[in-house]
């Protein structure tokens, strides 16, 4: 069975490799970007199952990323779960982003890998 | 005409003030997002490495190296529930925080809080109730984040608090129109040096635990009161009223 790409755009190493650690002990391919930039450029290419998105990030935050993934075709349907500090209650940009763009929404230090892992599985499968 | 000039001049002060005012509260909105994300990423990576290295595929620990683990687990916690805690007290003081209300059955949010301190309710032998209404479900609107982050403190507070082999109820009734939870505490102990200025009937927050002046802070802005009310024999309760 081929296995799940998922895109992990995260500017903070340690994270990425924490994440991508637990990813891939449970059978996920996983790509990484430490931008927005990059990562719309690589989703945009790679076209991965899962995008898993940090907001607060250099060269372009993951708002305004996910704001242009939706933009593209294949974009619009991709599903994306943003992991981020920054929880809805602090920032009402992203409020007012979620509102008009769905996404799945987890904040980082509440969340176990073990959760993350768990809720990526129950999207695919939602997603399928 | 003068009154004319006059008009547009008020106009387009105000206009200038709001504008200088919503740049302020956006200016406030990244200063706490960047805030949140500054103390929280170093706990994630505390959190996230701690379950990799309890994880058997990392290699096998001894009992001594997995108690260690989890006292850092735990304390990471902590140290995440305070920063939350003092961020919305920030945001609320400054008028930046938003209130996300839905749906919300309180036996669902109360529950896992206690579940969470279960461990230390067992070290102290406590005896922890939860009593819930018989006559509806315990459904209300409210912030679910914020409400759980503020429950959370308090009963770690009360549980602080209270003398070894004492009963603890929480109590969720409806009354007027509002919800009403309690938390009893039967053998409250505030420390000696406070306890004159907090054992009457007037009692101050500031008297208190700081963490519980943030508290009453935050539960102000899901429009939620608190009042505390000392008994006879140390007992203590705290009651929050929420609307439904």
């Amino acid at each position: 069975m081929e296995k799940k790409k998922i895109l992990i755009i995260e500017d903070e190493e340690a994270m990425q490799e924490a994440i991508r650690q637990a990813l891939e002990r449970q059978g996920f391919d996983t790509i990484i970007a430490s931008n927005g930039e990059d990562g719309l450029e690589i989703s945009l290419k790679e076209h991965p199952n899962l995008i898993l998105l940090d907001i607060l990030m250099p060269r372009m935050d993951g708002m305004i990323m996910f704001q242009r993934l939706r933009l593209d075709e294949w974009g619009k349907t991709v599903p994306v779960i943003i992991l981020t500090n920054v929880s809805p209650n602090t920032n009402s940009l992203i409020n007012s982003v979620l509102k008009n763009n769905p996404a799945y929404y987890l904040t980082k230090p509440d969340i176990k890998l073990e959760g993350i892992v768990d809720r990526i599985k129950e999207v695919l499968r939602i997603e399928e | 005409m003068p009154l004319l000039v006059i008009f547009s001049g008020f106009i387009l002060i105000t206009l200038v003030f709001f504008l200088i005012l919503s740049r302020e509260q956006k200016e406030k909105n990244e200063l706490f997002s960047i805030l949140a994300h500054k103390l929280r990423s170093p706990i994630a990576i505390i959190r996230w490495y701690t379950e990799l290295l309890s994880d058997e595929s990392t290699g096998n620990l001894s009992r001594q190296q997995k108690q260690y683990l989890s006292e850092i687990n735990t304390a990471d916690e902590k140290l995440n529930e305070a920063i939350c805690l003092l961020t919305a007290y920030l945001q609320s003081q400054s008028n930046t925080l938003i209130v996300n209300p839905e749906k919300a059955n309180l036996r669902y949010l109360i529950g896992p809080v206690v579940k969470k301190l279960q461990s230390r309710v067992k070290k102290h032998k406590f005896n922890l109730r939860e009593i819930y209404p018989k006559e509806q479900e315990a459904v209300i609107q409210v912030d679910t984040k914020l409400l759980t982050m503020t429950l959370s403190s308090l009963i770690e507070n009360v549980i602080k608090h209270n003398a070894e082999n004492g009963n603890i109820d929480i109590e969720v009734a409806f009354l007027n129109k509002k919800a009403l939870i309690k938390i009893i505490a039967s053998a409250y102990c505030v420390p000696e040096q406070k306890s004159s200025r907090t054992l009457t009937n007037s009692v101050s927050f500031k008297n208190l635990d700081f963490d519980l002046h943030l508290v009453k802070s935050i539960l102000k802005k899901i429009k939620a009161d608190i009042n505390l009310k000392p008994g006879k024999d140390e007992r203590m309760t705290f009651s929050v009223i929420l609307p439904i």
